[in-house]
């Protein structure tokens, strides 16, 4: 058998040469607390609560965490874990809860401003119960309000795709860390930094969404998108730059911020900002603070939310009297209460404000304005944009941010005038009176194969325009203010306790496809022009209209909310009626 | 040639059982994935033994292949009837074994072919009967670990020295067996483990599972898959009292298709 | 013969100007002292405004600015020149829409026909608005307003998906018209030589409107101008901002080429489109000569609804309308900015105000409310809109403004709302 003894001679040589390989190959050292430092050593924590000595790289970015060489390491590997999809299986595995929230919350679904869009552009017939950007994956949606979410509005949302933006400057999303990330990892000469998070948002991650449409982001700190100007020149260059071919000038910020440098997350909550779970359809349903939850608190005993809160904080005081919040009963932690005083602790550094309580004087307690929502005094100005000219190019290219990629049909958008003095006021999404502005007065023009179309939409929007300031408007600015009555600029009078008004915009003759002024949100009998896209929001009605310029005449000589008329003022103005006062003689 | 052959074969099973014994020192049903990965990238020597286990047992079903390949070329079967069915019994427990041990590297093929198999058990008649000693609800690989780590061996151990009636280990033929088995672990690569966190598309069983899967996407009953798989080791039993052509075309013709259905 | 031969060269030097001096000798004489031919007015505000004390020019007498910038009043003759005086009598226009005439006498006057005759002895209102158009009066009189100049306010867009073409070199909104243009009558109904007074300055609405109907013209209101209270709206347009660059510096204003200047707008568009590099010249309107550098401008904003009241030189109360509360910067061929943002004349601001009239006249006078109620709020940008100087006339006095919010005034309101 000679076949046998060459095979058993080879094989010999075969296990010689095996052994003499695997006793020359290095022996992977372990490290802790996976294989992954054995590479990534230099690489810096991203905050104190996950540090990587006891995390490692594959709890959070998957992988192979035993794994020696690069390829079989980063097979599977995830570069960022927060986004969505990824979030439940790594973040999720802790915070299962705030991803689950995150993941259905507005936010994320942007279902309010779809089903707003759609509503005002006559495709749904209540402004509730859409989707948003989930629905719209796997659809090819052939509607025009669809189309113009798709190629304008959802660029913004919690898990857009950083990298589809050419600016990286301006890009969004990324999930978790489209707020909570404060630097972008990056490396340097002898380490890798790991990108920052935190919990103690900056505002300026807010501001990367909040500058459009309401522009309550830049509002808060004094920034009103102008006319798109660019003054005054700064060096040869355009100055007060926003993004794109934006503007702003500076009006006064909101008094939070000029008197107390509040950040947007020390007044809005966890639960109002990252969702409650629960299917919002509209931003003030997912909102959670109101003026009323600091400035007149209710203190209870903190719970362990509260305390897990201000522990990760680590600047704010753990105490045991906070105040909550009335509507979603979330901790306001930073808001405590001791024996002898109240204070306010700026998340960002724990800097400690005494709170005084909202004022007891008349202006607060009397019954002829316990209608007013707080922004409707408080309020100094309201971004209004008049005229949104939409116009649609059939033929037409542009970029869909929900399918990321650029498809046919393309939009552009233009505008009549922007105004900020003398906000509109109306009755508001709570029933209660509140500032109005555009929001949107759509004025469609559809160029299509060979024809071309139009429709419009006009409709006003009240919210917190968060540019509040202690000073109040003048009693004038709202009782004999036509533009604040929401009849529009224009000239104001009444004669015979009839309201007469003479607006200034010339609609028809502008080009605009009705004849009631743009600015205009009802007219001097009380027929509500535009619309509104909640069930209780409308403008003034006539019976409204006549009482707040029917209280005009009293206020000439009875300006102080001190006025002893004012106490019961129906009475005052029975007494008055009858002949019994002595007034004007 | 033909004694070559089945001596080679003997002694990969051997080495097969002492790698086995090596590498069943670091394997935990209870964290099997990251045991098994631990194996091979950190434990010394460990992608070592586990390369020698698994080539070692790849080649060993093809040498018995080879076996009977050889063996039923000849005119006659030597071996006594019971000893035939041992014989074919132990081919049977091989594969077994052979399943079992990929189930047990716990990766997400591994988890596929798991369930497949359950649900082809459980769809089975009287076999489904026997879907407890496999499934465990707690630990996943727990029954697996013992099936391939102690009772399969056990029976195999039994059934082939039923069929050998004399286990030798000669040096010669362990020495060349080892050789063998690294000459070709030399040049081909494990199959890669996939992680449980990556996305694929597509994952396969072990190689002479595909077939069978590739008939059930077809669309061939649970039942038939059943009559497939046991056709051949009936053809097996059958060849003993009358080695005809005909039974020995119908296994070709077999293993044409199944071939067929595996590519 | 002297004089003759001067008001030859100077009035219409080209077409058949010669032929109206021959016999429109007196009417040539005048029209000389006229301001429509010197522009004096809008000539010394500007350059006082720009921080020249004591200005005096004339369009024939108006200076080149000096070569060596220090201060805006070194550049504001070039501004007038490429930017103001785009309108004067003789100027070979750039011939936007609304803005074509011929030169002379004929820029207002219409032509002789061959047999000798005028052809209409009216003037048209057009051949007036080609002048008077876009900022204050003119254009108001048939209610316009004009837009912002960023493309986005550039709608609605016309049939075949193009910009709407504009008219005077920018696109308008339209606001209530002046009930004297809504009943047909021009320019030249009231701003007429009858009487053979000056036409311009002097001619009063109490020459037309003799009787007043109510008793509060007189009882109240006796030394208020009558467009204070009958005009709809008014102007206000807030600090303008001007840049002279003379560096070939386009891209950044790609969404800002109309600027109400059919030259820059045209200029700009050619210069962004070309691949070779375009050398950044503009006309100088007074000796039409191309000149290097371009001047850019933007606002802060404008309104058609704030309304701040002064005091006229004869003591009337009037409307005020900003002079455009100028910030200048000037960058220099070599990329040096030699002014930058510069807004002070002698260290202080030039929120300049001047009394003027609105065209914008209602047969129902506004509300007591827009005057007695104006209160202007302070902080930001809301500070543009308090008068700090004021051109031609002076703010309102404290007994004034007290009598605003007297107590005699609200009675008197109040009654009147009861």
């Amino acid at each position: 058998m000679r076949i046998f003894q060459y095979s058993l001679f080879v094989s010999i040589f075969i296990i010689g040469v095996s052994l003499y390989m695997n006793l020359e190959k290095p022996i992977a050292k372990p490290s802790s607390p996976d294989q992954c430092m054995s590479c990534h050593s230099s690489t810096t924590n991203m905050d104190k609560s996950h540090p990587i000595e006891v995390f490692g790289c594959f709890k959070c970015h998957g992988g192979n965490r035993y794994a020696t060489n690069k390829k079989d390491a980063h097979r599977g590997v995830v570069l960022n874990p927060s986004r969505l999809e990824y979030a439940n299986r790594f973040c999720g595995e802790c915070h299962s809860d705030v991803v689950k929230r995150v993941s259905s919350s507005m936010m994320q679904s942007q279902n309010g401003i779809l089903n707003v869009l759609k509503f005002q552009w006559g495709e749904l017939s209540t402004p509730i119960g859409l989707e948003g950007v989930v629905e719209l994956k796997d659809k090819n949606s052939t509607s025009l309000a669809e189309s113009h979410f798709r190629k304008a509005c959802a660029s913004c949302h919690v898990n857009q795709h950083e990298d589809v933006f050419d600016d990286k400057k301006y890009a969004r999303g990324g999930g978790c860390v489209d707020c909570h990330r404060i630097e972008k990892g990056h490396q340097e000469k002898n380490h890798y930094v790991h990108s920052k998070l935190s919990s103690k948002i900056p505002s300026k991650n807010c501001l990367k969404c909040h500058n459009r449409s309401n522009r309550i982001g830049i509002s808060y700190f004094g920034k009103f998108e102008s006319e798109g100007y660019g003054t005054p020149y700064k060096h040869g260059e355009f100055s007060h730059k926003l993004d794109g071919s934006r503007f702003y000038y500076e009006l006064p910020a909101d008094i939070h911020h000029t008197k107390a440098g509040l950040d947007c997350i020390d007044c809005h909550t966890e639960k109002g900002v990252m969702g409650d779970g629960k299917k919002n359809h509209h931003m003030e349903d997912a909102e959670d603070i109101k003026c009323n939850d600091c400035h007149k608190p209710k203190f209870k005993k903190a719970d362990s939310l509260a305390v897990m809160l201000s522990d990760l904080n680590g600047n704010i005081p753990e105490t045991k009297s906070i105040a909550y919040t009335n509507k979603k009963n979330s901790p306001i932690y930073n808001l405590q209460k001791d024996k002898n005083s109240t204070k306010f602790y700026r998340k960002r550094d724990g800097k400690a404000f005494d709170m005084s309580n909202m004022s007891n004087k008349p202006y607060h307690t009397l019954d002829i304005h316990k209608r007013l929502d707080c922004t409707s005094c408080h309020s100094s100005w309201v971004p209004s944009c008049y005229g949104c000219h939409e116009v649609y190019f059939e033929n037409g290219k542009q970029f869909d941010w929900v399918k990321r990629e650029v498809t046919k049909g393309s939009w552009q958008e233009f505008r009549s005038f922007l105004r900020f003095e003398s906000p509109s006021l109306g009755v508001g999404y709570n029933k209660k009176i509140m500032p109005f502005a555009p929001g949107c007065q759509v004025i469609g023009t559809l160029f299509k194969d060979k024809k071309v179309e139009k429709f419009h939409a006009m409709a006003m929007a009240g919210w917190d325009p968060h540019t509040t300031q202690k000073e109040v408007r003048s009693c004038e600015d709202c009782h004999f203010n036509p533009a604040s009555l929401g009849l529009g600029r224009g000239n104001l009078d009444i004669k015979n306790n009839r309201i007469f008004f003479e607006p200034f915009y010339n609609s028809k003759k502008s080009g605009m496809p009705f004849s009631y002024p743009i600015d205009g949100f009802v007219s001097s009998d009380g027929k509500q022009f535009q619309t509104t896209s909640r069930k209780d929001a409308r403008s003034f009605n006539k019976k409204e209209l006549q009482k707040i310029v029917g209280a005009y005449k009293c206020i000439l000589c009875h300006d102080r909310y001190s006025d002893k008329i004012y106490k019961d003022f129906n009475k005052s103005k029975i007494l008055f009626n009858s002949g019994k006062t002595v007034c004007l003689d | 040639m033909s004694k070559y052959v089945a001596w080679v074969t003997q002694a990969l099973f051997i080495i097969s059982l002492l790698s086995g014994l090596i590498v069943v020192f670091v394997y935990y049903p209870s964290n099997a994935y990251d045991s098994v990965q631990k194996l091979s990238f950190i434990t010394p020597f460990g992608l070592f033994f586990r390369e020698l286990h698994y080539f070692s047992s790849e080649i060993f079903i093809f040498s018995i292949l080879v076996h009977i390949l050889i063996e039923l070329s000849k005119k006659e079967i030597k071996i006594n009837f019971k000893s035939w069915i041992y014989s074919i019994f132990a081919l049977l427990v091989a594969l077994v074994l052979m399943f079992t041990g990929f189930v047990l590297k716990a990766d997400q093929s591994a988890n596929a072919a798991a369930e497949v198999a359950f649900s082809l058990l459980k769809d089975t008649p009287f076999l489904d009967k026997f879907l407890p000693l496999v499934r465990d609800n707690f630990v996943f690989y727990w029954k697996f670990f013992v099936w391939h780590g102690l009772f399969l061996p056990l029976i195999i151990e039994y059934a082939i020295l039923k069929h050998v009636r004399k286990l030798s280990v000669n040096i010669s033929y362990f020495t060349i067996a080892l050789g063998v088995t690294l000459l070709v672990s030399l040049f081909l690569n494990l199959p890669r483990d996939i992680g449980l966190d990556e996305k694929v598309l597509h994952v396969k069983g072990p190689w002479f599972f595909w077939g069978a899967e590739n008939m059930l996407q077809a669309g061939l009953s649970v039942l038939g898959i059943n009559v497939v798989i046991i056709l051949p080791f009936l053809l097996l039993i059958g060849m003993y009292k009358s080695n005809t052509k005909l039974l020995k075309i119908l296994l070709l013709l077999w293993v044409i298709i199944y071939a067929y259905f595996s590519v | 013969m002297l004089r003759l031969i001067v008001i030859f060269f100077m009035l219409g030097l080209h077409l058949n100007a010669e032929d109206c001096v021959d016999c429109h000798k007196k009417e040539a004489q005048k029209c000389q002292s006229s301001n429509h031919y010197t522009l004096s007015n809008a000539i010394n505000i500007t350059r006082k405004a720009w921080g020249i004390k004591d200005s005096n020019v004339t369009l024939q007498t108006i200076p080149h600015s000096k070569i060596d910038v220090k201060k805006p009043s070194d550049l504001v003759d070039d501004f007038l020149r490429r930017k103001c005086l785009k309108c004067h009598l003789n100027v070979k226009n750039s011939g936007e829409r609304g803005m074509k005439r011929q030169r002379g006498c004929l820029a207002c006057h219409s032509k002789h026909s061959k047999k000798g005759r005028c052809q209409t002895k009216k003037i048209a209102m057009s051949k007036c608005l080609s002048c008077h158009n876009k900022e204050f009066v003119g254009t108001d009189y048939k209610g316009l307003f004009p837009k912002d100049y960023s493309h986005s306010f550039r709608t609605p867009l016309q049939k075949d998906g193009k910009y709407p073409s504009q008219r005077y070199g920018i696109d308008f909104h339209h606001l209530n018209q002046d009930i004297h243009y809504k009943l047909g009558m021009s320019c030249v109904d009231c701003h007429n030589n009858k009487n053979g007074k000056n036409w311009k300055k002097n001619i009063t609405c109490k020459d037309c409107h003799k009787e007043l109907s109510k008793s509060n013209h007189k009882e109240y209101h006796s030394n208020i101008s009558c467009s204070a209270c009958h005009s709809s709206w008014n102007m206000s347009s807030y600090e303008l901002s001007v840049f002279r660059d003379d560096t070939a510096d386009y891209a950044k204003w790609k969404d800002l080429t109309l600027q109400e200047d059919a030259y820059l707008n045209k200029f700009l568009k050619k210069a962004l489109k070309s691949k070779k590099k375009i050398k950044p010249v503009m006309p100088d309107w007074v000796d039409m000569k191309q000149k290097k550098g371009v001047w850019y401008s933007g606002w802060r904003y404008r309104r058609w609804e704030d309304m701040v009241l002064g005091v006229d030189m004869n003591g009337t109360i009037k409307i005020l309308r900003p002079i455009f509360q100028y910030r200048v910067s000037y960058r220099d061929a070599n990329g040096s900015m030699v002014l930058d943002d510069v807004s002070s004349v002698d260290g202080k601001p030039l929120e300049a105000w001047a009394p003027y009239s609105p065209h914008t006249i209602t047969k129902k006078a506004k509300s007591c409310e827009r005057c007695h109620n104006t209160e202007i709020k302070k902080g930001g940008v809301y500070s543009l809109k308090i008068p700090k100087v004021i051109y031609n006339g002076k703010a309102l006095s404290k007994t004034q403004t007290d009598r605003l919010k007297s107590y005699k005034y609200k009675k008197i309101r109040a009654k009147m709302l009861n």
